[in-house]
């Protein structure tokens, strides 16, 4: 087994059994359980720091172009000057690194554009499709090489661009009213703001109800599906989300509910990946199990929760997960893309054996695009009889 | 160097597609070299560069000046460069769950006499919590090792002797802190 020590100071997420051989070393050790739960308290304090005095550290990178004529909007000046990334630098060494680095990056940058081939002006696209890339199976330097030289081509004719975002923004269908309540269907990956400030993103057709006017707002009903809640610290106040067959009740915190039913077998599952929740089985809060980050607990119909054990909280954050592929063809892309988004997803048949690589997400607008991209091919859109958004993708 | 006339922005930004696709074109690889330059000719440099190349295209209606595509594409290749080295991990869990209790002391309320956390940062070199600061950005080991110009190991090595350092500080005070209070009768 791996030191403890390693394990406790080792830099990304760990694999489960060594998560899982840590946190028995801790239970073993309480001094050392100590000293680590000190260190990671040190963490968080460093990071509140930085936050508190740099909340955007995208601005690092503005600062590093801000003496690049051009280089920054209006928008983007406004945020570095209100930004005090001077005074960052001063207080934060790990801050002026990242400065360093980024000026390195700069000239890295500046290096590989002066290296570039000269011409007056890039080519005119081809007449004719060019050739399909040489890519084979298990060839990574042909997938990370020299690309294609024929041109990309971009062309919308959808009526609207769609806004890329982190998420993609569908339409909301309010189901029934009741007493107060609102019903939301998401039809795709969609995030709302609860009436007391915390956030649910819910799955595509998860189904949740929110308090309206007059109703506590503090609570909410996992109807169905899967939802990703940032729940607003009130210890006053605890928020409470109900499903068909439990209860979750939180401080503050971040955690994912999934509420399935099948038969007569309704199924809770709660990850919970920061702060503090219990969850008990409706009616029974004398069965209520508390979790720790990281652990997750199942409820089946109105039997006890069962014991909390580490769970998969990467999977639980990635509520849909992005499509990513390697070195596949293009035509099955694209049924990915389809599937995960509930659109219509095609691809010409001669790009249709084409390898791709990459990792599409942010919505089927943004996800086509990238696609299309990668193929030096166009993205045009149009709708299905029945309603849905269709790409195809030529050249 | 490659350039980009400013004639063939303008057009862009006026909606002629295939002047788009001529500029894009164009700046992939520069764009991919970069990448290439900095991580390494890694399955990664793949999907920054069409993320990169994202950002310009989006960004390009809204560039003031066409004679400064250059500097667009750098602040796109930047901006992707730095999203990956704090993407990495930002999943990375919580071994601990902040609202509960340290084990030993008082309460809960007891915690911020107990640890001394400034103070105890503050007893770190400044090449430590350059590292520790760089890590809690995101930051992976090797990412921080090029970046201070020494290797992963060394790396990891003022981390492990930053927890034995802040171990003693942070354990004494806990200490202290408990012997106050319970000569002070709370």
């Amino acid at each position: 087994m791996r030191d403890p020590l390693d394990l406790l100071t080792a830099d990304g997420p760990l694999a489960p059994d060594d998560a899982a051989a840590l946190r028995e070393a801790l239970a073993a050790d309480p001094a050392l359980a100590a000293d680590a739960r000190r260190f990671d308290a040190l963490g968080r304090h460093v990071r509140a720091t930085l936050d508190a005095r740099l909340p955007d550290l995208d601005v690092l990178v503005l600062h590093a172009l801000a003496d690049v004529p051009g280089a920054l909007s209006l928008d983007e000046q406004a945020r570095l000057t209100a930004a005090d990334v001077p005074g960052a630098l001063d207080a934060h060494p790990g801050v002026a690194a990242v400065a360093e680095r980024l000026a390195a990056d700069r000239a890295a940058f500046e290096a590989a554009w002066d290296t570039a081939d000269d011409s007056p002006e890039p080519a005119a696209p081809a007449a004719t499709p060019v050739p399909l890339r040489a890519t084979r199976a298990g060839d990574r330097a042909a997938l990370t090489g020299p690309r294609r030289t024929s041109p990309l081509r971009w062309v919308w004719r959808a009526a609207a661009v769609a806004a890329v975002a982190a998420f993609a923004v569908v339409a909301l269908r309010l189901q029934q009213r009741d007493a107060g309540w609102a019903t939301v269907t998401a039809s795709a990956d969609q995030t709302l703001t609860l009436p007391d400030g915390s956030t649910a993103l819910l799955a595509a057709g998860s189904r949740l109800r929110i308090p309206g006017a007059g109703v506590d707002p503090r609570q909410a009903r996992l109807e169905h599906g899967s939802a990703l809640f940032r729940v607003v610290h009130d210890p006053s106040a605890p928020f409470t989300v109900e499903t068909p067959n439990a209860e979750v009740m939180v401080l503050g915190t971040t955690f994912r509910v999934t509420a399935e039913q099948s038969g007569a077998v309704a199924e809770t599952d709660v990850v919970l990946v920061e702060g503090a929740v219990t969850l008990a089985p409706k009616a029974r809060p004398d069965a209520a199990v508390r979790l720790a980050p990281g652990t997750g607990s199942r409820v089946v119909n109105l039997d006890a929760p069962s014991a909390p054990a580490r769970a998969d909280v990467a999977a639980a954050l990635a509520i849909v997960p992005d499509v990513e592929v390697r070195d596949a063809r293009a035509d099955e892309v694209a049924r990915l893309l389809a599937e995960r988004y509930g659109v219509s997803v095609t691809v010409e048949p001669a790009l249709a054996g084409e390898r791709v690589s990459g990792t599409f997400a942010d919505g089927a607008p943004d996800a086509v695009a990238k696609l299309a991209l990668a193929l030096g091919a166009r993205a045009e859109r149009t709708r299905t009889d029945d309603g849905r958004d269709a790409y195809r993708i030529a050249r | 160097m490659p350039s980009f006339p400013p004639e063939v922005v303008v057009r862009a930004q006026q909606g002629d597609a295939s002047a788009r696709d001529r500029l894009l074109a164009a700046v992939e690889p520069v764009v991919r070299a970069f990448l290439v330059s900095r991580i390494g000719r890694t399955p990664d440099v793949d999907d920054l560069t069409q993320n990169a190349l994202l950002r310009i295209h989006r960004g390009l209606d809204a560039l003031q000046a066409p004679d400064r595509f250059k500097a667009l594409a750098m602040k796109a290749a930047l901006f992707e460069l730095q999203d990956h080295y704090r993407g990495r991990y930002a999943t990375r869990e919580a071994l601990f769950d902040p609202d509960l209790p340290e084990p030993g002391s008082v309460d809960a309320a007891d915690t911020p006499l107990a640890m001394d956390l400034a103070a105890a940062l503050a007893q770190l070199t400044p090449h430590a919590r350059r590292i520790i600061e760089l890590r809690e950005m995101g930051y992976l080991y090797t990412d921080i090792a090029e970046t201070l110009g020494t290797t992963e190991a060394a790396v990891k090595m003022q981390v492990k002797r930053a927890f034995e350092r802040l171990r003693g500080l942070l354990g004494a005070a806990a200490v202290l802190a408990l012997l106050v209070l319970r000569f002070a009768g709370l």
